[in-house]
């Protein structure tokens, strides 16, 4: 089998895998010649492999725990808080106070935003669990969709929680080495 | 504790590190690992078992020179580091522990 098709195949599933193993695990590929259905069975077998992991530390599911509790707080507690505030141009004047009060008028929003940063920025999962942290900023944006007030919205809180998980994570102030971010 | 908390793979990820010396990467553990027990192994659980002890301290590693053969991908080597040995023996010790008086009913015989 080529190795043009080795790294197609896997390439494709590589942001599954922390990036500091990401080029052993294609030179092995590509070392024992596999066929192209056996590279694309192996390379997402070590992915969901490596996305397990962290679960078997009984303190990062606890901390994974933590991670979903504090971003499903935000995703009721700012809707609540909001209340019923809606948009109304004529109440305010100056362009930073009207789109502050268009962004509180679909509280969604910034409740998804608030949920994301804390998912990415909370330091009580160790930088090489980053798995936790996707699946739970995954798992929050579909939350965030469900409860939105329809679809456009919806998607606008799942966007706005995975971006702001990345923006955390990328923020936070902890060890480098691990950190899994595809850029 | 030394010793303490190592798995099943763990134990035999360490001794198949130790066997191979210079030559430890994943596939070569994996191998060596489904020779010598006739177990089969998948490759995820030994990526995952390598870099746990790599975390533990246990292991050291370090990547290799690219090669053609690889597509031009280097390889991640491993060694076990002393903690590694220490919590291998320990781990060891505690089996043969346990193993003592079994002989007969296990048709086992510990190497003199």
């Amino acid at each position: 089998m080529e190795g043009t098709s080795v790294s197609q195949v896997a390439r494709l599933l590589m942001p599954l895998v922390p990036r500091e193993h990401r080029d052993g695990l294609l030179g092995d590929l590509t070392e024992e010649e596999l066929p192209t259905a056996r590279v694309a069975v192996e390379t997402l077998g070590v992915a969901l492999w490596w996305q397990l992991e962290p679960y078997r530390d009984r303190s990062i599911r606890l901390a994974s725990l933590l991670l979903w509790a504090v971003g499903l707080t935000w995703l009721r507690l700012v809707p609540a808080a909001a209340g019923d505030a809606a948009f109304d141009p004529t109440l305010y004047t100056g362009p930073i106070a009207m789109a502050a009060a268009f962004f509180w008028s679909v509280p969604i929003v910034p409740a998804a935003i608030a949920a994301g940063l804390s998912v990415g920025r909370l330091t009580v999962v160790p930088a090489w669990a980053w798995a936790v942290r996707l699946h739970a900023a995954l798992g929050l944006a579909a939350v965030g969709y469900a409860t939105a007030n329809g679809a456009a919205l919806g998607l606008a809180a799942a966007g706005c929680t995975v971006g702001a998980a990345w923006f955390g994570d990328r923020a936070r102030p902890d060890d480098d080495e691990h950190r899994n971010v595809t850029t | 504790m030394a010793g303490g908390g190592l798995g099943d793979l763990e134990k035999l990820a360490l001794l198949a590190v130790m066997r191979l010396g210079e030559g430890a990467y994943a596939v070569s553990v994996r191998r060596e690992i489904e020779e010598r027990t006739g177990r089969v192994v998948s490759r995820g659980a030994v990526y995952t078992t390598l870099d746990r002890l790599r975390r533990k301290g246990y292991l050291g590693s370090a990547m290799s020179e690219p090669t053609p053969e690889r597509g031009g991908k280097a390889k991640r080597i491993f060694w076990v580091t002393a903690p590694g040995v220490a919590s291998l023996q320990s781990a060891l010790d505690g089996i043969s522990s346990l193993l003592d008086g079994l002989e007969d009913q296990l048709a086992w015989k510990a190497r003199a």
